[in-house]
């Protein structure tokens, strides 16, 4: 039941997930946060019981870690996706990790130098949203969700989408999304938490509470 | 004394020395030459082919240097038996990074790879070292281009000029002086492809040799696409051109 929604704007990504942990017919807790920071401008929103919700991210997590102090430099963002894919899709064959995912990153631009020097340092670089399922399907998308909410937000995400988005725009779309949801969908997904990724990294917009931080 | 510590590869002396691998070393001070350099639009390598028969078949496109994947390729020193496992490990370990991450492999994780295969030839008993090193120059959008170079202890090093095999030492002093001079600009492409010939015909034994006796070899920016490089090994007219143009310059050089 859980639901993760995610979108591009200029500059930067938005991630929203629902807070709910949940097993069966009883909820656990209202305040459980489903985006997980893989590196310092990649997250990862994911949907599944909460075991591998957490085994997952942390699995990514850790090798992510080990290739930076191994290589000296963190992957990129389509690097992390394929690898993310080819784990899951390795994973598929013997005792799969039931996650659904939108990974979510950001790079200074996709050729970081020329020759030893940087590449335009102003540049707002560019943020890109993958979607990738259990079992191994991957995709480069502008906006995407996972979990029921599918059924209700895809409409919302495909007529208020736009390229060139300012973060601001985007939040708002994030609350036409969760209001169509508390309208149409039976099963109260409670709280949204909402994260961001851009220049500055990933930080967070509204925590497992709701409230917005500035 | 220190006979009975040459035979074995991962015993050290009494002196603290690895003479198996050091005599690999000094192997490949006698092998044919390679100089590389990085150019302002691309990067060099250049070595000398050994003619060792009139009788021999020609090699169609190159001997000594080897592509590794799309970004990257090597040129050898040494023994061409043992660099061809090398460089076989070295293809397969570009691909196996694509298949994971489908992005090319950053050129410093090839190296190490290599290097750290090396490395366990001068550690493991009965095993002899690798007699080769490489020269390589691949391109990746973390560090531009690059040039590294290898040796069968397992060392390696990034260099913005250098030379290999017979007679590096004054093939790199010439370097040291010719290579940016008066801390001009780095050279292009085809400044560069003067100066590698200088540098074999300073290390080479004979001179005024024929084109067949280099390999030169150049990587590029590819204009049309951002980030991408193209390859190209030098024809036996190309050589000759640059043999040429070397030569005249030589001769007004002594002019003045």
């Amino acid at each position: 039941m859980d639901s993760i929604i995610g979108l591009r704007y200029n500059g930067g990504v938005l991630l929203a997930s629902d807070t709910n942990n949940a097993r069966s017919i009883l909820v656990y807790q209202h305040d459980i946060d489903k985006i997980s920071q893989l590196t310092p401008h990649a997250m990862l929103g994911l949907s599944g019981p909460n075991c591998d919700l957490v085994n997952f991210s942390e699995f990514v997590e850790k090798n992510l870690t080990m290739y930076r102090l191994k290589n000296g430099d963190t992957l990129s963002t389509s690097g992390i996706a394929n690898y993310c894919r080819s784990e899951l899709a390795t994973a598929l064959r013997k005792g799969p990790f039931q996650v659904n995912t939108l990974l979510a990153g950001w790079d200074a631009s996709s050729k970081k130098t020329v020759n030893g020097t940087t590449v335009d340092p102003t540049s707002p670089g560019v943020g890109s949203l993958y979607y990738i399922d259990y079992m191994g399907t991957m995709s480069p998308v502008n906006y995407g969700c996972q979990g029921y909410c599918s059924n209700f937000v895809l409409s919302v995400l495909d007529r208020e989408w736009r390229e060139g988005l300012t973060k601001e725009e985007a939040l708002e779309i994030i609350s036409h999304c969760e209001q169509v949801l508390k309208k149409r969908f039976l099963v109260d997904q409670g709280v949204f938490g909402v994260k961001k990724v851009d220049k500055e990294g990933v930080g967070v917009v509204r925590d497992t509470n709701g409230v917005l931080v500035a | 004394m220190a006979r009975r510590y040459d035979s074995s590869t991962t015993t050290f002396s009494p002196e603290g020395r690895l003479h198996q691998v050091e005599y690999a070393i000094e192997a490949i001070n006698n092998a044919g030459t390679c100089v590389g350099l990085k150019c302002s639009d691309g990067i060099i390598l250049a070595s000398e082919r050994k003619v060792t028969s009139k009788l021999l078949a020609p090699v169609k496109v190159s001997e000594k240097t080897y592509k590794i994947d799309s970004h990257c390729v090597l040129s050898v020193a040494g023994l061409s038996s043992d660099a061809s496992i090398l460089i076989n490990q070295a293809r397969l370990r570009a691909q196996r990074y694509m298949f994971q991450y489908q992005e090319p492999i950053p050129i410093e994780q090839i190296v190490e790879t290599i290097c750290n295969y090396k490395q366990s030839y001068t550690q493991y008993g009965g095993l002899r070292p690798f007699g080769c090193s490489f020269l390589f120059a691949g391109y990746d959008p973390h560090f531009g281009m690059q040039l590294y170079q290898t040796d069968p202890s397992g060392n390696y090093s990034g260099w913005q000029a250098t030379v290999i095999g017979a007679n590096n030492s004054s093939g790199k002093s010439f370097l040291k002086n010719e290579y940016q001079k008066d801390d001009g600009p780095v050279p292009d492409i085809s400044e560069g492809l003067k100066l590698a010939v200088k540098v074999l015909n300073k290390t080479m034994d004979s001179t005024g040799n024929g084109a067949e006796k280099y390999e030169l070899f150049y990587m590029k920016f590819n204009e049309e696409e951002e980030g991408d490089v193209e390859h190209h090994v030098l024809t036996e007219e190309e050589t000759k051109k640059v043999l040429e143009e070397v030569e005249k310059e030589g001769a007004s050089a002594g002019d003045s």
